[in-house]
C-alpha cells in the first residue's frame, strides 16, 4: 500500500517537473478535462507536454522498470543465484546487436526497435537450444554458461559494428542506445510493447507457486510434482519476452533487474505471490525516479544506464550489508 | 499400493552404481536400507522416485510400470524426504511444508486455507509448530529435517522414501521420527528409509536390506539380516547382537560394537 501511494506521488512529481514545469492544480485540471471531456482552458502547449511528451515517457519508465524487475526476480529464483539479472541468457546482448545493426543500416526507429526485439529473443533461443543439446551437464549451469558465452560473442560483434560505424552520425546514436534512454518515447511505442509484456507477465503470475517450488532445485521440485523442464521453458520464454520488449524501447538499462528483486525480497519475502507485485511497484518507481532525475538534473539528458549504475552501486552495497537474510 | 522392484540396475549413464536389485514393498511395510557410505543408497532412492532413469529392470506399482508417470502422479503416491540441504531463499518453515501440497493443487493455483490447515496439523504432529513462521534457512539442521518430513507427509503419499531421516537429529527427535514412522506404517503407508544405525532397523522395520558392492547383498527380517557375520562382511567391524527383555516382557535386539577386534573394511577378502 505504501509502495503504491509512493508510486502515485512519484507519477505526479515526474509529470510536474521538467523544462516546462506544470503545477499540480494544472495537472488535475488537465486530467479532469480529459475524463469529463470539458475544455480545460489551459494553454495547448501545456496539454501537449503532459499528454504527448511526459505521459508516454512516465508510462514507459514504469512499464520498463516493472518488466525488468519482474524478469530479474524470476531469473534469480529460477537459477537460484542472487547475482543473476534478466540479461543472463543474452537477451540484452542480442537486443543490443539488433539495435546497433538497425542504426548501422539506417533503419527507422521502428525498424531499430523491431530488430532489437527480434535479436533479443533470438539470442535467448540460441542459448536455450545449446542448453538443451548439451544434456549430460547440470541444465542450469549449462544455460548460464551458454548465456555468458553467447553474450560475449554478441558483444564483440557490437564492438565490430561500432568500429565500422560512421563516427559522426551513427556512433553517437549507437552509444546513446547502449546507455539507455527514454527520450522520445511515443504512445505508439507503448502500444507496440504492451502486448508482449502482458503475454509475459500473465504466465509468470499464474505459475507463482510452481516457481516457489522450483527454487528448491530440480530434483526436489520434481519429487514434489513439478514438471521442471516445461515450467522452466515457459518462465524463460515469458521473462525473455518482457525483457526484450522493454529493452527494445529503452535501450540497455542495467541494475534494475539485479537490484530491485533483492530489495523487494527484503520487504515481502521470497514468495512469488507477494514478490512479483512488490518488484513491479519498486521497479516502476525506481526507473520513474531515475528517469525524472535524468531529464531534469542538467540541460543535457543524462543516459539512464549511467544514472542507474551511479545510484545502483551504493544502493546495492547497502542492500548487501543489511540483507543477509534475503539469500543463503 | 504394492511396490515391485525387479532386477533393477541404476546409476548415471555409463557408470553403473548398482544392479540386480529386486525387492517388494507392501502397504504398511517398513523397509530399512543399510549400507556403507557411498554405496549408492541415495542413487537407488532417486531411481525409484523416477528422478534418474533406471539403466535396466523395472519398477512396478500394483503390477503396472511407473516409467511413464507424470511428475504430479509420482508426487501424489511417493513422498520423498531428501537429506536436508540449506534452503536458498528464506521461505518460512510453513511455506516449505506447504510446498508438499504442490501436486495436490492446480497448475496455476496457490495453496488454499485447507492446505494451510493441513500444513499446520503436520507441523504440530512433528512438534515444530512453534517454527511455522521462522525462516527455513535459519532453523537448525534437525529442525529442517523435521520440516522436510512434514513436507513429504503433506503430499499424502502411499510410499514414503526417506534418505537418512535421522541423520542430523538429536536423540529425542530421532525417537520421535522413528515412532512417527511406526505410526505411518500403521496407517498403511509403506516406508523405505536408509540409515547408518542397525539399531533403528530393529526399532522400526519389518524388513532390512543391505546394499553392498552394488548389490542387495542381504534382505530379510531384521534379526535374520543384522548378524555379526553380515556386519563384519559389510562394514568390517566386529559386533555382538544382544537380546534384551524390556518392560512388558517384549524381546528386543541391540547391536553392540566390539572395539578391540574391528578392522578397516578395505582388508576384506
Amino acid at each position: 500500500m505504501i509502495c503504491l501511494a509512493a508510486l502515485v506521488l512519484l507519477v505526479v512529481i515526474s509529470f510536474a517537473v521538467g523544462r516546462y514545469p506544470v503545477s499540480v492544480s494544472e495537472l488535475l485540471h488537465l486530467f479532469w478535462s480529459k475524463i469529463s471531456g470539458a475544455p480545460s482552458g489551459l494553454p495547448v502547449t501545456l496539454e501537449t507536454v503532459v499528454f504527448k511528451v511526459r505521459g508516454p515517457r512516465v508510462l514507459a519508465a514504469m512499464i520498463v522498470g516493472g518488466a525488468l524487475a519482474i524478469s530479474g526476480a524470476v531469473y534469480q529464483g529460477l537459477f537460484r543465484n542472487p547475482l543473476v539479472s534478466p540479461d543472463i541468457l543474452g537477451v540484452s546482448s542480442g537486443a543490443a546487436l539488433g539495435a546497433v545493426l538497425g542504426i548501422y543500416f539506417s533503419l527507422g526507429i521502428f525498424g531499430i526497435q523491431a530488430l532489437a526485439f527480434g535479436a533479443g529473443l533470438g539470442a535467448v533461443a540460441a542459448v536455450y537450444l545449446i542448453g538443451t543439446l548439451l544434456r549430460h551437464h547440470d541444465p542450469i549451469l549449462t544455460l548460464v554458461l551458454a548465456g555468458v558465452v553467447i553474450g560475449t560473442l554478441l558483444g564483440s560483434v557490437v564492438g565490430l559494428i561500432k568500429y565500422l560505424a560512421d563516427p559522426y552520425n551513427q556512433l553517437p546514436a549507437i552509444t546513446f542506445w547502449l546507455l539507455g534512454s527514454l527520450t522520445g518515447v511515443t504512445g505508439a511505442d507503448l502500444w507496440a510493447i504492451l502486448p508482449a509484456i502482458a503475454v509475459g507477465v500473465i504466465p509468470l503470475y499464474l505459475l507463482r507457486w510452481r516457481m516457489n517450488v522450483m527454487t528448491l532445485g530440480d530434483e526436489e521440485a520434481q519429487s514434489l510434482g513439478v514438471d521442471v523442464q516445461r515450467i522452466r521453458f515457459v518462465v524463460v520464454a515469458a521473462a525473455t519476452l518482457m525483457t526484450a520488449a522493454a529493452v527494445s524501447v529503452s535501450g540497455i538499462i542495467g541494475w534494475i533487474g539485479l537490484l530491485i528483486p533483492h530489495f523487494a525480497r527484503l520487504l515481502v519475502g521470497p514468495d512469488f505471490g507477494r514478490l512479483l507485485p512488490a518488484a513491479v511497484l519498486l521497479g516502476a518507481g525506481y526507473l520513474l525516479s531515475v528517469d525524472t532525475v535524468a531529464r531534469t538534473i542538467s540541460t543535457i539528458e543524462v543516459p539512464l544506464g549511467v544514472l542507474t549504475a551511479f545510484i545502483g552501486t551504493p544502493f546495492f552495497i547497502w542492500v548487501l550489508a543489511v540483507s543477509h537474510k534475503a539469500w543463503r | 499400493m504394492k511396490l515391485n522392484i525387479e532386477d533393477l540396475s541404476f546409476g548415471y549413464r555409463s557408470h553403473v552404481v548398482g544392479e540386480n536389485v529386486s525387492f517388494t514393498l507392501a502397504a504398511g511395510e517398513v523397509l530399512c536400507l543399510l549400507g556403507p557410505n557411498g554405496v549408492g543408497k541415495t542413487t537407488l532412492f532417486k531411481t525409484i522416485l523416477g528422478l534418474i532413469a533406471p539403466i535396466g529392470g523395472s519398477i512396478l506399482a500394483d503390477g503396472a510400470t511407473i516409467a511413464h508417470w507424470s511428475r504430479q502422479h509420482f508426487a501424489r503416491l511417493f513422498g520423498y524426504v531428501p537429506q536436508a540441504q540449506l534452503g536458498f531463499f528464506p521461505f518460512t518453515v510453513q511455506e516449505v511444508v506447504l510446498m508438499g501440497r504442490t501436486a495436490r493443487i492446480g497448475l496455476f493455483a496457490s495453496p488454499s486455507s485447507i492446505d494451510v490447515k493441513i500444513a499446520e496439523q503436520l507441523l504440530g504432529l512433528l512438534g515444530i509448530e512453534h517454527l511455522a513462521n521462522r525462516s527455513y534457512t535459519e532453523v537448525s539442521g534437525g529442525e529442517r529435517q523435521l520440516a522436510l518430513i512434514a513436507r513429504a507427509l503433506a503430499q499424502e503419499p502411499q510410499v514414503l522414501v526417506m534418505d537418512e531421516p535421522t541423520a542430523s537429529l538429536d536423540f529425542g527427535n530421532q525417537v520421535r521420527v522413528l515412532s512417527e514412522i511406526k505410526k505411518l506404517s500403521g496407517r498403511g503407508i509403506a516406508v523405505i528409509l536408509s540409515t547408518h544405525d542397525p539399531d533403528q532397523a530393529f526399532l522400526c522395520a519389518q524388513r532390512v536390506a543391505i546394499l553392498h558392492r552394488g548389490r542387495l547383498a542381504y534382505a530379510g527380517a531384521p534379526q535374520e539380516v543384522i548378524t555379526p557375520v553380515v556386519l563384519r562382511a559389510v562394514y568390517g567391524v566386529e559386533v555382538e547382537i544382544a537380546k534384551m527383555e524390556i518392560s512388558g516382557g517384549e524381546q528386543h535386539f541391540v547391536c553392540l560394537p566390539s572395539f578391540t577386534r574391528s578392522r578397516p573394511p578395505s582388508s576384506q577378502p
